[in-house]
């Protein structure tokens, strides 16, 4: 496979503040790649220093084999994209925003600009003012933008930010036909997991400016799905050992309000009988919570544990 | 270059749709129009009584204000000059009283008073050149004593029998009488030039002027038969720089002199000879009227309201220079620049370029509308030449080009402060900061001058002013600057040299695109 993007070795600091740690992986011509991680993990940094916003400490990204510091502006030429939110000139249309971007690539044709506009569904709204558009429309134009010059590399940053489920949808298949008919390596950064679910082939992990996991989707699937349920019980420690014996998963949790509590993955039907084990080894049980399975816990499924996520 | 002219093209698409572009084209048609039109409107009234601070010029405006008596009771004192002894006030009142006369078209005035110039002269012709003395001689005659008696002056009728005689002989003498003021200047040139001598025998210093003085003498005696009679007018405003110079050099001789020393030096006499040389070679007169604020003539009118605009235009361009990077940061369009395939060297080059556009084309405007509105009230016709020195001759340039090229120069002025706007744009992100504080320095810096100007120059710290260098002189004595920028000295005389000026200006200006450009490429857009 073709290597669009290739991100070696990124450090970046500010205020003496170490954001980006080593940061490294590659991106392939014709996959959606995810990048995922909590808000303030370091993905808009990352992706700021891959379009050219923010300027490594060291590293190096290499663009369709051009080294961006190096040779910047053939780097650039093969990478379209949405950081953080879309922001055009709100004064002009969607459509002389596109022309005025068109302009900068060369063989963009207004019948380029058209067509981007029919692809993203605004065809029927393009000639109003930005300043009229909702953020969903803004974020149409947006991707327009970004897909206008059939780059090689598509980078959005949390491009669903502002669209409706239908848009999102729409989203996703845009985003899958660039991938599979155009060959196009789509770099998406998201801290939504189900997103990431139903967008991605392939998804790198990120917290605290490090890279702490990169799997396929199917595997994430596997590792991040199911139920939980949180018991505050008198001996985590004695709990922890009988469940695991049982053969089930069971993580201990910092105490909370002098209770000491552990984490069971189970479906609601087995919380009967893990119960009952539990209060006929003696073991007081004071209270079962439900909890939602968080991205964490799929980072530390994907980690293995190695890396915990506060 | 492609990828930099469309970004210039997308720069220009951009602040051609800001109503503050448009705002500003309507703003200065409105105020150049009407400053205009009330130049014409008060035309009558300020030509009357014209403010100028050449000596001679109070003395118009004394006479103007006063009108007929006043005009009647100079020459009145004329008329009793039997003896005298100030050739120097005797020949400047006259001289006064001609010009002033001639523009009231009082013919009868003019001949009494070439009378009188003749009764004079004839007491004193010893001091004059023989040529003087025979024209002094015929006027005499033909004027007054044209015959052994006085005439009989006791009765109206024969009063106003005179008066018509005199008038009449003064319209077929006109050419004589001209001549005659001609050489009456020279001599009084001459006799300045002898007080100069003695000036410098006095008090032991000799820097040249004297050989100089003494070179333009050579010129009025060389020129004088071919001369108009109106240099002669011109002749007597240089002259009154002479005198001021002589002053001076005695002020600079002692000890308590100024600080700053004198505006006297030997590069200013030159300056000065240099300019009667040109008046004389090309027969062209050489005013000092843009030292006058009244609108005198379109050639003022032209410099009152480009400078207007200048205002107007930087005060714009500041703006958009305040703006141009840190309200694309604020607002977020800065994306969509950054994620092009082009180094933000080019960006940044595309926005200057942009507001260079936008300020030439706006200077250029403010110049066609002034010259629309001054042409259509005042004529087109009169600019003439504008005399200028440089590189230590005279030389002459279409006044309308001149001015053009001053209006440019005052570009540069804005440049200056416009970069230093982009800079705190690129540096701070800040508009309100980016806008501000250049605007306070254009401004401030225009304020500081006035009051500089009133209280006494101050060159060594006018000198870091760059409006003091670029734009003041223009704004504020009507001089096209870019032409005193090659001469010697400033109006301050100050040490401080127009390559100084150049070379500080030009640094100043690089440093700050320098400064602006550094901080838009270097810094990191978070």
């Amino acid at each position: 496979m073709e290597t669009i993007l290739k991100v070696n070795k990124l450090n970046k600091s500010f205020r003496g503040h170490h954001v980006i740690r080593d940061v490294s992986f590659e991106v392939y011509a014709g996959e959606v790649f995810g990048f995922l991680g909590p808000n303030g993990a370091g993905k808009t940094t990352t992706i700021k220093m891959i379009m050219g916003f923010v300027y490594p400490d060291s590293g190096e990204i290499t663009i369709c084999g051009h080294t961006l510091n190096k040779e910047y502006e053939e780097a650039m030429q093969c990478v379209g994209g949405i950081v953080e939110s879309p922001e055009l000139y709100k004064n002009l249309s969607g459509f002389t925003n596109l022309k005025m971007y068109g302009r900068l690539h060369p063989g963009v044709t207004d019948a380029r600009i058209y067509e981007a506009v029919k692809l993203v569904g605004m065809e029927k709204r393009a000639n109003e003012k930005v300043k009229k558009y909702s953020l969903g429309m803004k974020q149409r134009i947006g991707l327009a933008q970004g897909i206008l010059h059939k780059p090689k590399l598509l980078i959005l940053d949390e491009p669903t930010n502002g669209l409706d489920p239908a848009g999102i949808k729409e989203l996703r298949t845009i985003i899958r036909e660039m991938a599979a008919k155009d060959n196009t390596a789509v770099f998406v950064s998201s801290h939504l997991l189900s997103e990431m679910e139903l967008m991605c082939d392939r998804v790198a992990i990120i917290d605290k400016g490090v890279i702490i996991g990169e799997k396929r989707v199917d595997e994430l699937k596997t590792l991040g799905t199911g139920e939980r349920y949180d018991y505050g019980v008198s001996d985590a420690e004695a709990a922890l050992a009988l469940l695991r014996e049982q053969g089930l998963s069971a993580e201990k949790l910092s105490p909370k309000n002098g209770l000491e509590f552990i984490t069971v993955k189970t479906e609601a039907n087995g919380l009967p009988e893990i119960t009952y084990k539990l209060l006929s080894a003696g073991i007081s049980v004071y209270t079962v919570s439900r909890e939602e399975n968080s991205l964490e816990d799929a980072f530390i499924n994907l980690t293995g544990g190695g890396n915990t996520i506060a | 270059m492609r990828k930099l002219l469309s970004l210039y093209q997308n720069e220009m698409g951009k602040v051609l749709r800001k109503v503050s572009v448009l705002v500003v084209m309507i703003l200065l048609f409105v105020i150049i129009g009407g400053c205009a039109m009330v130049r014409k409107g008060t035309e009558s009234f300020s030509s009357t009584y014209s403010i100028d601070y050449s000596e001679m010029a109070q003395y118009y405006d004394r006479y103007a204000k006063e009108h007929a008596e006043e005009v009647s009771a100079a020459r009145m004192k004329l008329g009793t000059i039997d003896h005298v002894n100030d050739q120097e006030t005797f020949v400047y009142t006259a001289s006064m009283l001609i010009t002033h006369l001639k523009d009231q078209k009082c013919s009868e005035l003019i001949s009494l008073l070439y009378k009188t110039v003749a009764g004079s002269g004839a007491q004193y012709s010893n001091m004059f050149d023989s040529s003087i003395d025979k024209t002094v001689t015929r006027i005499y005659n033909e004027l007054y004593y044209n015959n052994d008696n006085e005439p009989d002056l006791s009765t109206p009728e024969a009063l106003a029998e005179e008066e018509l005689r005199i008038n009449t002989a003064a319209e077929s003498l006109k050419p004589e009488i001209d001549s005659l003021k001609i050489l009456m200047t020279a001599v009084t040139f001459r006799e300045l030039l002898d007080n100069q001598l003695e000036v410098y025998k006095e008090y032991g210093r000799d820097d040249g002027s004297y050989e100089i003085f003494n070179e333009v003498y050579g010129w009025l005696d060389k020129y004088a038969d071919d001369v108009k009679v109106e240099h002669s007018d011109y002749i007597m405003t240089r002259i009154d720089k002479y005198v001021s110079n002589t002053v001076s050099l005695k002020r600079a001789a002692e000890p308590a002199a100024g600080k700053h020393g004198v505006s006297f030096s030997e590069e200013s006499l030159r300056r000065e000879t240099a300019l009667i040389e040109y008046a004389f070679r090309h027969g062209t007169v050489v005013t000092d009227a843009a030292r006058s604020i009244a609108p005198e003539n379109n050639r003022e009118t032209m410099n009152y309201l480009c400078g207007i605009g200048t205002f107007v235009i930087a005060a714009l361009v500041i703006m958009l220079a305040g703006s141009s990077i840190s309200s694309e940061m604020n607002n977020g369009s800065i994306k969509s620049l950054i994620i092009a395939p082009v180094r933000r060297g080019k960006i940044f080059a595309a926005k200057g370029l942009m507001l260079l556009t936008v300020q030439t084309a706006l200077l250029l405007y403010d110049y066609l509308l002034t010259l629309l509105f001054t042409g259509t009230l005042f004529g087109f016709r009169n600019f003439g030449t504008l005399v200028f020195y440089a590189f230590g001759q005279a030389h002459g340039i279409p006044y309308l080009l001149a001015a053009l090229l001053s209006l440019m120069l005052d570009g540069l002025a804005i440049g200056l402060f416009a970069a230093a706007a982009m800079a705190l744009s690129a540096a701070t992100h800040n508009t309100a900061v980016s806008v501000t504080l250049p605007m306070l320095g254009f401004f401030g810096g225009m304020i500081v001058e006035v009051i500089m100007q009133l209280g006494g120059s101050e060159p060594y710290i006018g000198a870091l002013i760059p409006t003091h260098n670029l734009l003041n002189l223009h704004i504020f004595h009507g001089v096209p600057s870019i032409f005193f920028f090659f001469a010697a000295d400033f109006e301050t005389n100050a040490s401080v040299t127009p390559l100084f000026s150049w070379i500080y200006v030009l640094l100043l200006l690089t440093a700050l695109v320098w400064c602006a450009r550094d901080a838009f490429c270097r810094r990191d857009i978070t």
